[in-house]
């Protein structure tokens, strides 16, 4: 199924958790916060978290900035 | 200066010079900069994860008691400031948020009417709100209205390391508000960063003038000195200025004046 990431359509297997999908993208869920289709889901809900065909999510994460 | 404490946003503060993360050549430095500066809050910026490359995240450097203050950095309206300081805030490090609403890519100039509507929200949310703005009275006190816990003007253009160019216009703030002002953007020198704590300025942020310096961690130290030094001086109340010469010995029981070499 198509889920939109950051801007890119990317393809994942149904069935996925926002949690499986942060892990099988090599990045580390504690330093990751998510928007799914615009709304904020706090990292302890990522496992709890389904995906679905069309999705909208971003991925967003501190950087260096003053 | 033991107990010259600023406190803000419900935390005590023994430094006031706050530091950023951007531009470093090495974000390794970081850590070290901290702790020769002596910087007790920090501010950082939200971006999408690059999904092509396991970058390193910033958060490793940052010393575990820095007070974090996310920027709202590439929020061009205050519904995008109100959107990403929503985002920093559910990373679970602290409700603090740099308001920096900004459309101008020329000067980075920030919007006060859209940072004053985004302060007001987030200050209803419960966020301790630090907006970036121009050093003007009136959006000065429109942010004060809004909740801002400080108000943060610009001394010139980020990053240009030119100095107190609106030295004028942050005096008057300082005069008029009761927020505590806190010089950001473009102070380029500890001497500059010294002279706004002179001026009565609670704090200064310092980010280029530190990243960009040939060996960072001095010149942080250099800026923790300078700061402090300011304070200081504001504190001890400078003595009065004059146009003519104020002799500062006695101008009695000098040696007779009739007497020639030999």
């Amino acid at each position: 199924m198509n889920i939109t990431v950051n801007g890119l359509a990317l393809d994942f297997e149904p069935g996925q958790t926002l949690h499986d999908l942060i892990i099988s993208m090599n990045l580390d869920p504690s330093v990751v916060v998510a928007e799914l289709n615009h709304d904020i889901v706090p990292g302890e809900k990522f496992a709890a978290t389904g995906l679905n065909a069309g999705d909208r999510l971003e991925l967003l994460s501190f950087v260096g900035g003053g | 200066m033991e107990h010259d404490i600023f406190e803000i946003g419900g935390k005590r503060l023994s430094s006031r010079l706050f530091t950023g993360t951007g531009k470093y050549g090495s974000d390794s430095l970081i850590s070290a900069v901290c702790e020769a500066s002596g910087s007790q809050v920090i501010t950082v910026a939200l971006r999408r994860v690059d999904l092509d490359k396991s970058a390193d995240n910033v958060m490793r450097h940052i010393p575990g008691h820095m007070t974090l203050l996310p920027n709202t950095s590439g929020a061009r309206t205050a519904g995008e400031a109100v959107r990403i300081a929503r985002l920093a805030r559910a990373m679970g490090c602290g409700n603090w948020i740099k308001i920096e609403v900004i459309s101008d890519n020329r000067y980075l100039l920030p919007d006060g009417y859209e940072t004053a509507r985004a302060t007001e929200i987030l200050a209803k949310e419960g966020f301790v709100v630090l907006p970036y703005m121009n050093p003007d009275l009136y959006v000065a006190r429109s942010l004060a209205d809004a909740g801002a816990a400080a108000i943060m003007p610009l001394g010139a253009p980020i990053g240009t390391n030119r100095g107190l160019r609106t030295e004028e216009m942050i005096r008057i703030l300082i005069e008029e508000m009761d927020l505590p002002i806190i010089v950001d953007a473009g102070i380029g020198t500890p001497s500059q960063a010294c002279q706004a704590m002179e001026m009565g300025a609670a704090a200064c942020l310092v980010n280029t003038a530190i990243a960009t310096a040939s060996d960072p961690v001095l010149m942080g130290r250099a800026f923790g000195r300078a700061v402090a030094a300011g304070r200081e001086a504001w504190l001890a109340g400078p003595g009065a200025v004059a146009t003519l010469a104020q002799a500062s010995s006695p101008l009695t029981g000098f040696l007779d004046q009739t007497g020639a070499l030999s």
